[in-house]
């Protein structure tokens, strides 16, 4: 019997591998209108707005409770941790990224492995914060992804062989790539594959690049920090800001930081791509008077030259480590075409899409105290006092003032994308509930010198959790519902027409609420801490979800009364996929 | 980020102090391969982690080691009876994390740990929240100075020579953050930020600057390397928080046999003059640890 058992699977595993190549190329228009198709998810976001919201309705509220996986399989080997992805879907092929740089094509009707793709990575780099990667670009009949070596490598979707190869930076200098690339349309170049940059040398400025899909070659580059000359085929453009330093103190904007490591969105009625940029060098912002842009801000690009339309900066002069890259969703309301982001600040900001005009921000976690509020001018009213002190002010001269900052500089959101839903006009926002303890330090040591440095203690502000799902009001900031969690919160949300929300905690469930009053129906216990994002899409007349499994990723790394939350939480790597019994579907 | 200063500091940035990830990996992570001085001794071979990009102490061109550290290096194993094997490795966003890299858990990514690694500042509150390492074995001061262009610069200068004559300083460090706050940032135009040493080095000998401030020994290694000599002052720093600290060596906490036979190794290598021979080889001055 075992050897009959065996025989079927492997020729059941054979059938898949020959029925596979009915895949079709993906097109740009594909692309652009992947949130209005539900047989395929060919973008990260589920449309390149990154709304993930699905007009999907079999699986609903009445009977999500009965879902059940229709396959799962294991991402292998000694690499389980930090499973941060989103997949794709595409003509009954699904496309995974995992971690140490893999990928994988998975048949979707049977879970079975089509190819994997194993990135040689050098030893002994040391990438920031775990050997996560965020997910897959797919165009034509390619799948793109981005390296923990900072390059970015093109496969053949069918077989997983590479297509091209292309260096974003040097990864000896600390350069890695973990975020989805971005494919967007320009009349000037055909589409282009959109990312940003992470790590790189203390002090190295970020950059948005646009690429050519089929070849990887450079078309523009745009420096995020004022005063940084844009590039355009090959040559010069334009700068980026007005004048050389006209938020900076002296030559600073030169090592001015604003990385861009976590890529970006595109709105196809504007024609603009969104990219948030990181912190400000040095950390003691006492050293750096002036807003400092375009870090900790947001930047719209307009891909078919890589000029910035308009910034808006989230954190000008940034104390306490609030990158701003959050991703910006673009959303329509009260007849605006309106764009929101959940900052690491802890307030949740809309913008007018077209032209970066603020248009009202709300405190989304509890007991913010580095600002007051965000003014009707769209900038903080600072509590000065709650800034980390200057070392030269400071009672023994040699350490800051330590102030208690919420949120902390792990953000009132992380990474962790947000779900718009058009049914319920709600934004469903993975957030966290910590606050830190943050001084300036005279010294630190890098590569054996003495630096400037910072310290930080982590805490959690509630007893019972830090987690919080929370459904916001765009329009009146009302925090309509939230759905707390004892573990922080560090994976994605997807949202349905049909009324629910799913999301995955770090203790390993996979949940669906309901999206108006944020009660849970459905919980699956997947083994490993969820830190990925989940999708949906239509099989065969079926609807599926999907969610990466597999703990890790930057939460385990904490100390303090944090790391209790999630001490005892296992690795793992594990692709889940669930349906409905068939019939239940049919009820 | 934290480090993410781009950071970061980037992603994950989400990132973290080297001090909080190390306190929580000791706990998650299994042991490292920590290897005793009779484990060196029987493999005849002592694997040293030092920097990579970090001259005139370590870097490497083409997989082969090179620099003050790296002849150090193999004077010790040299002393101890072994070959000595390298580990030339990027550094992580901060020392703490390089300790952990390189001596007590290994990066995510494989490579492994070296039995010893050099160039770690033997600071105490560095050694106390890294408690898996063990940080001793003092063997050079680091000194801050300013190389001059003696026709710019006298040599009884003051910082207020900088209200109107431009001085080089490497981005983020001690001596930046002296310079941009001194009497409140009356400095702040006529610093010249840079990220690599080199850099600074260039803009200082094409004149673009009359002076540059930073560690004596990474200044005079890049003179040499460009076949310069500078001079160098120390006027008085008021202010700042280290003119000066000590670089030594770093262990697994389970290896303290072999930190002490290195200790004594390096007694003998400046007894016999050969410490400052080989620091002399790359153009630098060698400074003695002050006794303590």
């Amino acid at each position: 019997m075992k050897g009959l058992k065996w025989l079927a699977t492997a020729s059941a595993f054979a059938l898949t591998v020959c029925a596979v190549p009915a895949l079709a190329d993906v097109k740009i228009e594909d692309i652009v209108n992947d949130a209005a198709t539900t047989n395929d998810v060919v973008s990260n976001g589920l449309g390149p707005q990154g709304q993930r919201y699905s007009t999907l309705e079999a699986i609903n509220k009445d009977n999500v409770a009965n879902l059940v996986p229709a396959w799962a399989m294991s991402l292998g080997g000694e690499k389980m941790r930090g499973q941060e992805t989103q997949p794709l879907v595409r003509d009954g092929v699904m496309y995974i990224t995992g971690s140490y740089s893999r990928m994988w094509a998975i048949d979707v009707k049977t879970g079975h492995e089509i190819w994997q793709y194993d990135h040689r990575l050098p030893e002994g780099i040391l990438p920031c914060c775990d050997v996560i990667n965020r997910g897959a670009a797919i165009y034509g009949d390619k799948v793109i992804f981005g390296t923990l070596d900072a390059k970015l490598v093109a496969l053949n979707a069918k077989t997983g062989k590479v297509v091209w190869t292309k260096e974003i930076d040097d990864f000896k200098a600390g350069y890695s790539y973990t975020a989805a690339p971005l494919i967007v349309p320009t009349k000037a170049h055909g589409p282009l594959l959109l990312t940003g940059v992470s790590g790189g040398e203390f002090g190295v400025v970020g950059r948005v690049e646009g690429r050519k899909v089929d070849t990887g070659e450079l078309v523009w580059s745009r420096p995020t920090i004022e005063g940084h000359m844009g590039t355009l085929n090959g040559k010069p453009s334009t700068m980026t800001g007005d004048k050389v330093n006209a938020t900076w103190p002296g030559d600073l904007w030169k090592t001015g930081g604003g990385a861009t490591w976590l890529g970006g969105t595109y709105d196809p009625d504007t024609g603009l791509a969104f990219f948030g940029a990181g912190n400000p060098g040095p950390w003691n912002s006492h050293m750096r008077p002036g807003d400092n842009k375009w870090s900790c801000a947001r930047i719209a690009i307009d891909p078919e030259d890589g000029s910035i339309k308009w910034g808006y900066q989230t954190t000008p002069n940034d104390g306490w480590d609030f990158d701003g890259v959050n991703e910006v969703v673009s959303f329509d309301a009260d007849g605006k075409k309106l764009a929101a982001t959940a900052d690491r600040n802890g307030f949740f900001y809309v913008l007018d899409r077209t032209n970066g005009a603020f248009q009202a921000a709300y405190p989304f976690v509890s007991k913010i105290t580095w600002a007051k509020e965000i003014g009707k001018d769209g900038r903080p009213v600072y509590v000065d006092d709650n800034r980390p002190g200057d070392p030269k002010a400071g009672k023994d001269g040699k350490k800051g003032a330590t102030v208690f900052a919420v949120p902390s500089f792990l953000g009132g959101k992380n990474w962790m994308p947000m779900a718009y839903s058009q049914q319920t006009k709600l934004f469903y926002v993975p957030s966290n509930e910590w606050g830190m303890d943050i001084w300036n330090e005279p010294v630190a040591y890098k590569k054996g010198a003495a630096y400037l440095g910072a310290g930080f203690t982590i805490k959690p502000i509630f007893d019972d959790h830090i987690g919080s799902l929370k459904a916001i009001d765009p329009l009146t900031g009302k925090i309509v519902w939230e759905a707390k969690n004892k573990a922080p919160l560090w994976g994605g949300v997807l949202t349905t027409a049909s009324g629910l929300v799913f999301y995955g905690t770090p203790e390993g469930e996979f949940k669906a609420l309901d999206a108006t009053n944020g009660k849970e129906l459905f919980s699956f216990n997947t083994g490993s801490g969820i830190v990925g994002s989940p999708i949906t899409w239509e099989q065969d007349g079926e609807q599926m979800v999907s969610i990466v499994s597999g703990w890790g990723g930057a939460v385990p790394l904490w100390g303090g009364e944090v790391a209790k939350t999630v001490a005892n939480l296992n690795q793992g790597g594990m692709v889940w996929t669930f349906k409905l019994p068939k019939k239940m579907a049919a009820n | 980020m934290l480090t993410f200063p781009s950071g970061i500091l980037a992603a994950a940035r989400t990132a973290m102090t080297g001090a909080l990830f190390a306190v929580l990996a000791t706990v998650l992570c299994a042991p490292a391969n920590a290897r005793p001085l009779d484990d060196v001794i029987a493999s005849k071979v002592l694997k040293i982690a030092v920097y990579e990009d970090n001259a005139p102490f370590s870097w490497s061109i083409g997989g082969v080691a090179k620099g003050v550290d790296v002849d150090f290096g193999k004077a010790l194993a040299r002393e101890l009876g072994v070959e000595a094997e390298f580990i030339v490795r990027m550094q992580g966003e901060e020392v703490d994390d390089d300790l952990r890299a390189n001596i007590w858990k290994g990066p995510l990514t494989g490579g492994g740990v070296g039995d010893i690694m050099l160039h770690v500042p033997t600071d105490r509150e560095l050694a106390m929240r890294n408690k898996e390492a063990v940080i001793g074995n003092p063997y050079f001061l680091e000194t801050i100075a300013l190389a001059i262009h003696p026709k710019r610069v006298p040599k009884d200068a003051t910082f207020d020579l900088f209200k109107t004559e431009k001085v080089g300083v490497k981005f983020g460090t001690v001596s930046d953050y002296f310079l941009m706050t001194f009497e409140k940032g009356a400095l702040i135009n006529n610093v010249a930020h840079h990220l690599k040493g080199s850099k600074g080095v260039e803009e200082f000998l094409k004149g673009e600057t009359a002076a540059l401030m930073g560690v004596r020994s990474e200044i005079e290694g890049h003179f040499h390397e460009a076949g310069a000599s500078a001079e160098f002052i120390t006027p008085a720093m008021d202010g700042i928080f280290r003119t000066q600290w000590v670089v030594g060596t770093a262990v697994d906490e389970k290896s303290r046999d072999l930190s002490y036979a290195i200790g004594a190794a390096i007694e003998k290598l400046r007894a016999s003059g050969e410490m400052t021979k080989i620091f002399a080889k790359y153009g630098v001055t060698f400074l003695p640890p002050p006794e303590s």
